[in-house]
């Protein structure tokens, strides 16, 4: 569940100790913010086993980058652009590939048969998000994955709020497309 | 009937004012499409949860620690490095006091010695003017006191007026143009150093700074 976009004092408190140098408070606020990160980037790019390695960079490039912060906006919006831009910039590097072996299914007591069935829908729907154009990838997986406010996917992609409804609507529109064989499979 | 196909996604994340739910609301229970259609976004929603999010490897406190292994660290300057960090502060208060002082230095002298044109004899002036050559300065003075020792006093003598008067003239400029070619010195020196050091938070080159800057609205 996405946290609140108003960032507490503590952590205020925190982000002024880093922007200090304070590599400690710094590391307090990779640990808070870790496990959002590291799925921004493996829902931007498909890629399980790049995920932690392109988030521990976006938190690197945040720690050079910390003085830039301002908190009149949310430190983890600020946290998911950079995080967006790293992988970005990883699927610019690499085409993206979805690793359905990497895929992680919920329920590991099905039959073999269902969970060949299940992986298959699972890299399918990766699929189907990947091939979405990166601006509207970034709104989805800002909205479905870390259930992100309009407004704050707006301040995140620094883009109008109008834009994000039109960003959404069509990478919808799109998956249920896409998707339209399996969509009645859903459990 | 019109739809509200458009307000649907809205209304499904939770985005609508109360009025525009109301509205929505009403809409679907009479309208069998929309119905169909706010379905199929939930269904849509929950077929793209299928998939769980990525796996992690290590705990929160070990990524934490791995991360901070990896920060750049700022480079520490040693003693001579900030000896001469600070010796390169304190520059401009030198050139600017030394200025100073040759300027008041030149300007007193040219006092005292208007004040004994006009007559006034007091016995401190006429101390401080009792021998010429400091009122010369400092560079005819001393090049008065060589000749002089190598026995050439009587050729000083016939120069020194021309070149107490050229000195008089040129030597405020001289000392004005060094005092001024040291101060470009400095801020060059300056300015060269502040480019080419590593400062905290460096710019890196993978991306625009705009993706980094939050104070842009």
């Amino acid at each position: 569940m996405a946290k609140s976009a108003v960032s507490t004092s503590a952590e205020h408190l925190l982000i002024k100790r880093a922007q200090d140098g304070d590599r400690g408070a710094f590391g307090e606020l990779v640990r808070q913010h870790r496990a959002g990160v590291v799925n921004v980037v493996y829902r931007m790019s498909g890629d399980a086993a790049l995920a932690e390695d392109a988030a521990q960079e976006c938190f690197i490039r945040a720690w050079e980058n910390l003085h830039r912060y301002r908190p009149r906006s949310a430190f983890r919006n600020w946290l998911y652009r950079i995080a967006s831009n790293c992988a970005l910039s990883e699927l610019r590097r690499t085409r993206p590939v979805v690793d359905a072996d990497g895929l992680q299914l919920r329920d590991s007591r099905q039959s073999p048969e269902a969970r060949v069935e299940e992986r298959e829908r699972a890299s399918l729907v990766q699929g189907a998000v990947l091939a979405l154009p990166d601006a509207s990838r970034s709104a989805l997986v800002l909205r479905e994955y870390e259930g992100l406010s309009y407004r704050d996917i707006a301040e995140t992609l620094e883009i109008p709020l109008g834009t994000v409804m039109s960003r959404l609507n069509y990478a919808r529109r799109h998956l249920r497309s896409a998707l339209a064989d399996y969509m009645e499979a859903v459990p | 009937m019109s739809h509200v196909s458009k307000s649907l996604a809205a209304y499904q994340d939770g985005e609508l004012d109360r009025r525009a739910v109301q509205a929505v609301e009403a809409h679907l229970s009479r309208c069998e499409a929309c119905r169909a259609e706010l379905a199929s976004l939930a269904d849509l929603s929950a077929l793209l949860h299928e998939p769980d999010p990525a796996p992690l490897s290590v705990s929160d406190a070990v990524f934490a620690a791995q991360v901070t292994l990896q920060l750049p660290r700022e480079e520490t300057e040693t003693l001579s490095e900030r000896t001469l960090a600070w010796g390169l502060r304190l520059a401009p208060v030198g050139i600017v006091a030394t200025w100073a002082f040759g300027q008041t230095a030149t300007i007193l002298a040219l006092l005292i010695r208007s004040l004994i044109a006009v007559g006034v004899d007091s016995p401190a002036l006429l101390a401080l003017a009792a021998s010429d050559r400091p009122l010369l300065g400092f560079g005819p003075g001393l090049a008065g006191s060589l000749v002089g020792s190598a026995g050439l006093g009587h050729v000083w003598g016939s120069v020194q007026p021309v070149i107490a008067s050229a000195w008089a003239v040129l030597g405020p400029v001289i000392f004005s143009g060094v005092t001024a070619v040291a101060i470009l010195s400095w801020v060059a020196i300056w300015w060269t150093g502040h480019r080419l050091s590593p400062v905290r938070g460096r710019q890196i080159g993978r991306a625009p700074r705009a993706a980094f800057d939050n104070t842009r609205r």
